[in-house]
């Protein structure tokens, strides 16, 4: 009997401990992997929605598009404010004498990644083929097609380029899967020759060379388009044709990326893991020769050390591997254990790590850490719907609410104090924001707010608003379930009860907000835009009444006077005048109140010490091409 | 435990005592065990805490204070304060509030439905008990918490009776109830009706039978009080468990949001413990621990009250 008890054990342990040597074979040893390379270890949370320059519409997309993606323009790495320099585009374009017609020539042999729709050569090697002016037009029709959804990529071509809401018209006629509607001509973009590309506008628009320094208008080789969303894996080697029935309008997966930057995407599981490796045949590109110089605030880019690699050809590392990290506890232990070379810093951990000074503990500099603090030009705010029948109807609510707001102890409790209270529709380093001075309602003064109140009371009685002689019940809706979104609302509550207001708090996920938003079904609903480029226009279009339509004016303001301001400021070159106009616009808004200003975010990012040339730039993509990992120290110090 | 005579047979005979019926039976045998005692004693004291708390803290919620923000425990603040520098231990009694109403009305909702619905079945028989059978284990094929996130999704922005005086918010506490009464009552319903399977067939059901009284009636008066001891220990385990989902839930993000809740300090202070603040991790789960380790020793000895034969099963 003691033999058969001890048998019995040993299967057990047997059976429980016989996968173990197959789990540790079949584990994914990625540092095996990329023997021998640089990586650059990080996570991402939130979900990559696009691997499609026409359809990129977020932060998170963008970050891991412009590795690979590049467009006639960006931004230079280092200089502040920031400034657009050319990329693919052979120096700034040429623009006539009205403003209306950009020529710009296209830098000679740009390459493409390798890739099968450019097909076979005589060994059997994948072809490469130099970028042409056409795949610029053809990037741009796709932006503007019918049938593919390109939320932000076509909201700046609309109305601007000359014929191309035409032939948005005339694409949405096709089916999805009939790419001939990329032969028909946009009347306002013209490939002259292989490196020429011409573009008409319908009205002046200095604003258009930001637009141009986006990747979402990078190259797109027609090969690509009928290779990948044309033609299908026969099962025996080769291609056949997809019924146009069946097609896809839109990249998704890694191998139908084919750009021209210095990553090429080698896997893309969006909700598991992103690699990049670097492109052998990238172009020679160098780190720059110059930055920002010392300043009040800062010591300049010399002295940070962003220039010792100046004249160094780019990228410097050789694999970029990010893991899906949902959880940012998760995140975090990765961060601390050295599984990843960044990270920002958790809400709760803040206080342990930053100094009231705002600057690294020194404990935590002892661990070769140190902390990268950058304001991004953006604004989060509280959007009134200006059609909700008593939002709407009483500018004074509006401007009570505004005054009762303690935006500052929000900041401190749900931000850890990162952030600015936001006083005008401007980002703080945006032109015309220090002329327009702090709206007149975004500040804490609650008497004041108690009075506004009143008049509030009397302008909904008139209109038949009041319900049982008391404001009704308002709503405001937020865009998440997590534990952040439920403090956020319960300190809405407490914001809206010291006015005797009640509101409620409904939670959704994003999708359905946005949703809710677009059908004008929310009362009140936090929001936030971050600048697509450094011009105040790019906050005051959010206000030009026929936004509303397009779905970029989500508070439905409306304003006459407002609109012609918008309409003469948006064609004007940066002038004087053109700052009077915008500084108009911003105090009209601070006194229609269409949104209570809540913040102007300031981030925090920790990085080991063998990370180097980090300088976030506020809103340019595709700059890890300038990072560098020093691996030896990050061996010494036991980094991954 | 019974009374004893002299049997000219040369043995006794043992036979219950006269005049004590099942429940007062059981009582004695509740009151005799300590464990049983002292637990109930907790269960009381977390009743009156349920009840009390809301009356004496109804400030609560606009006691904030921004620049007393996750202070430690201290001789003002026994638990510290939490993200709004409101009281924690406060926020347990709260909690408690909400964990005890969650337990008690879900559980007077689907206690009952789980009797009648098992009753009726394993009375009837027939094409009913298909019904009912084919009911049950089409939802129980279904993981709990995920029937409990559909239904509260299904619930969201929708009111019960609305317009009138009884309207019910199902995005909030009502919601909730109702989710988990519907989820929860499958378990009960299979043992009564496993019970009355049994309690059907024997002689004191036939003889009623007999009589020419009528299936109805006999259910009613003759079995039902038979297996009602099922539906007690059901409630009294089901409260642990409708507790436990209401925590789960507010982990998610689809608990209640109007009042405070474990769940929802459990999820606020997730990441807490990593920095060193233990407090409002420590309220929560401190309370919801002598709270379910009561209901579960008290449940465990209600059974053995009440059917004597699961003493040592």
């Amino acid at each position: 009997m003691k033999w058969f008890y001890l048998i019995s054990l040993l299967c057990v342990a047997a059976l429980v401990a016989w996968p173990v040597p197959f789990l540790h074979y079949y584990a994914p040893k990625p540092e095996a992997e990329y023997a021998g390379q640089v990586v650059l270890w990080d996570s991402y949370s939130a979900e990559v929605k696009s691997i499609d320059p026409a359809t990129c519409g977020d932060t998170s997309s963008s970050g891991i598009q412009g590795n690979f993606y590049e467009g006639l323009y960006g931004y230079h790495f280092l200089k502040r404010p920031s400034e657009v320099i050319p990329l693919l585009a052979d120096g700034m374009p040429l623009i006539s004498r009205d403003g209306l017609t950009w020529t710009i020539r296209i830098k000679d042999g740009v390459k493409y990644h390798r890739n099968p729709c450019f097909g076979h050569d005589a060994q059997g090697q994948l072809r490469i083929r130099t970028v042409r002016a056409e795949d610029f037009v053809l990037a741009m029709k796709r932006c503007a097609d019918y049938h593919i959804n390109t939320g932000l990529a076509w909201a700046f071509l609309s109305e601007r380029i000359v014929g191309i809401d035409a032939w948005r018209e005339k694409s949405r006629g096709y089916k999805a899967g009939d790419f001939s509607r990329y032969d028909l001509p946009v009347e306002g973009l013209r490939a002259l020759d292989e490196r020429t590309l011409q573009i008409r506008l319908t009205e002046r628009c200095p604003q258009f060379l930001y637009v141009l320094a986006m990747h979402v208008y990078a190259p797109v080789p027609r090969e690509a388009v009928d290779y990948w969303l044309g033609t299908e894996t026969d099962g025996a080697g080769g291609r056949r044709a997809i019924p146009a029935e069946k097609r896809s309008t839109e990249f998704r997966a890694a191998e139908q990326v084919v750009g021209t930057g210095p990553y090429l995407l080698k896997t893309f599981e969006r909700k598991k893991r992103i690699v990049l490796v670097r492109n052998p045949d990238f172009r020679d590109d160098f780190y720059p020769a110059e930055g920002e110089g010392p300043s009040e605030d800062y010591i300049g880019d010399r002295a940070a050390g962003l220039l010792d690699d100046a004249g160094k050809k780019v990228p410097f590392i050789d694999v970029i591997h990010l893991d899906s990290v949902q959880e940012q506890y998760s995140a975090w232990m990765q961060f601390l254990s050295k599984r990843t070379d960044m990270s920002g810093i958790p809400r709760e951990a803040f206080e342990q790590i930053i100094t009231p000074g705002r600057d690294l503990t020194e404990s935590w500099q002892a661990k070769h850490i140190y902390l990268e603090k950058y304001a991004s030009p953006a604004i989060y705010w509280i959007a009134f719907n200006m059609e909700d029948p008593v939002l709407g109807r009483s500018k004074s609510l509006r401007q009570a609410i505004c005054l009762a707001y303690d935006v500052d102890s929000e900041i401190k409790v749900l931000h850890n104090g990162r952030g600015r209270r936001a006083v005008n529709i401007v980002p703080s380093t945006f032109k015309g924001h220090k002329v327009a001075g702090p709206g007149p309602y975004y500040h804490l003064d609650l008497a004041a707010a108690k009075k506004k109140l009143e008049d509030a009371r009397r302008e909904l009685a008139a209109a038949g608003k009041l319900r049982d002689g008391e404001i009704p019940e308002l709503k405001i809706d937020l865009p998440g379930r997590e534990g952040y979104y439920v403090r956020m609302g319960e300190l809405m509550e407490q914001q809206f009860a010291k006015l005797g207001l009640k509101v409620k708090v409904v939670l959704n996920d994003w999708p359905t907000l946005q949703e809710k938003v677009h059908n004008k079904a929310v009362q009140m609903y936090t929001m936030g835009w971050h600048a697509d480029y450094p011009d105040a226009e790019n906050f005051l279009q959010l206000f030009y009444s026929p936004n509303i339509a397009k779905g970029t004016n989500n508070a439905n303001y409306s304003d006459g006077e407002f609109d012609r301001w918008y309409e003469q400021a948006r064609v004007m070159d940066d002038t004087p005048e053109r700052t009077a106009l915008y500084v108009k616009m911003i105090r009209k808004i601070s006194e229609d109140v269409p949104v209570l200003l809540l913040s102007e975010p300031e981030s925090f990012l920790l990085a080991y010490d063998w990370v180097r040339n980090i300088k976030p730039h506020p809103v340019g993509y595709g700059f890890t091409k300038y990072r560098r990992i020093d691996a030896p120290l990050r061996a010494q110090l036991g980094g991954r | 435990m019974g009374g004893a005579e002299h049997n000219p047979a040369g043995g006794t005979t043992v036979h219950p005592r006269l005049g004590r019926s099942l429940w007062s039976d059981a009582l004695r045998r509740l009151l005799r065990d300590k464990a049983a005692v002292v637990c109930f004693a907790v269960i009381v004291i977390y009743a009156l805490v349920a009840v009390i708390s809301p009356l004496v803290l109804s400030g609560w919620k606009d006691s904030y204070n921004y620049d007393n923000i996750n202070a430690p425990p201290s001789h003002s603040h026994w638990l510290g304060t939490d993200v709004f520098g409101r009281s924690v231990l406060e926020k347990t009694f709260l909690g408690a509030s909400t964990s005890m109403t969650v337990g008690f009305w879900s559980n007077i909702l689907a206690v009952p439905l789980g009797m009648i619905l098992g009753a009726v079945a394993g009375y009837y028989g027939g094409w009913l008990d298909d019904v009912i059978v084919w009911l049950y284990t089409t939802l129980a094929s279904i993981p709990g918490i995920i029937r409990l996130i559909a239904l509260k999704f299904a619930f969201m922005d929708h009111k019960l009776l609305a317009g009138t005086p009884l309207e019910m918010d199902l995005d909030g506490l009502a919601g909730l109830c109702l989710a988990l009464a519907v989820t929860s009552w499958i378990g009960t319903c299979r043992l009564v009706r496993a019970e009355v399977m049994k309690v059907r067939e024997l002689d004191y059901v036939l003889a009623a039978r007999a009589t020419g009284r009528r299936g109805f009636s006999i259910l009613l008066r003759h079995v039902l009080p038979n297996v009602l001891h099922i539906g007690i220990i059901t409630f009294s385990l089901g409260f642990v468990g409708a507790i436990t989902s209401e925590v789960i839930l507010s982990y998610l993000g689809l608990g209640i949001k109007e009042m405070p809740s474990w769940g929802q300090m459990i999820d606020a202070a997730r990441m807490d413990l990593v920095v060193g603040r233990w407090w409002e991790l420590a309220g929560a789960v401190g309370a919801m621990f002598f709270l379910v380790l009561a209901w579960n020793v008290f449940g465990d000895r209600l059974r053995d009250a009440l059917d004597p034969r699961l003493k040592n099963v």
